[in-house]
């Protein structure tokens, strides 16, 4: 798994490339934590190329989001793979977060 | 019908192993991305639950996981040698539908082996505590 992300004015941009599973969801879970920590801003997920993602990952998302909200701030999901879609529906995800088509419309929502 | 078996440790280093395992019998045996996908999901559930709460962190001992491919489905079966331990009987969530105030941020992980896969089912017999998920490949 690899993390990178960018700023742009109005949130920052994370991008995840690979699977969040056993092997990265530590280093998934310190990223998101100190991002949170240090940021006042909004915060959009890119998922194009998120492959897999394991409960552990999701537990990461959902704590994620909670201090966002808590701080007045989102966190928005966009371009889920359909495998991954699957698992956020099984997790009553869908109702929980923000989740757009495309990183355009996320950024627009943002606007 | 194949048979692949594999020993882990458990640990994470255990768990890395057999996800590129199973990635690489999917890809052997033919098996699609979605059924890789979700047994993958389910597989590191059940192990993760067996380091976590039967070896309860301990990292030495063994997890025994069987591969099965039968003509229409994928078997696997997971066996370890910890206490007693039925992840059937852990609590699944029942606050999914609710908003994020009143939503806990874990315990999803049974909730989903029982979505991805089509039988999951535990048995305790010798000592030692099994764990078979089925998927069918049709």
């Amino acid at each position: 798994m690899e993390i990178t992300d960018v700023k742009k004015e109005n949130a920052i941009i994370v991008t995840i490339n690979g699977r969040i599973d056993a092997g990265s969801t530590e280093s998934a879970d310190k990223y998101f934590s100190s991002l949170i920590n240090e940021n006042e801003n909004n915060i959009i997920v890119d998922c194009n190329d998120m492959d897999y993602i394991n409960s552990s990952g999701l537990r990461i998302l959902i704590m994620s989001l909670k201090k966002q909200v808590a701080k007045e701030k989102k966190l928005l999901l966009c371009n889920l793979q359909k495998n991954i879609k699957e698992v956020f529906q099984f997790s009553g995800f869908t109702n929980l977060f923000n989740i757009e088509l495309d990183l355009e419309s996320a950024i627009k929502l943002l606007n | 019908m194949k048979n692949k078996i594999i020993n882990i440790k458990s640990r994470t280093s255990g768990l890395e192993i057999m996800n590129e395992k199973l990635a690489k019998l999917a890809e052997e045996w033919d098996i699609s991305k979605d059924v890789a996908f979700g047994m993958n999901l389910a597989l590191e559930e059940i192990a993760t639950n067996i380091i976590d709460y039967g070896y309860k962190g301990k990292d030495d001992y063994d997890i025994v996981i069987r591969f099965t491919l039968e003509k229409h489905k994928l078997r696997i079966q997971i066996k370890d040698g910890a206490k007693e331990f039925n992840p059937l009987d852990m609590k699944t969530p029942d606050d999914l539908g609710k908003p994020l105030e009143e939503r806990s941020v874990g315990g999803l992980g049974i909730h989903l082996v029982k979505k991805f896969t089509d039988n999951f089912s535990y048995r305790r017999s010798n000592n030692k505590n099994i764990v078979t998920l089925t998927k069918s490949l049709d």
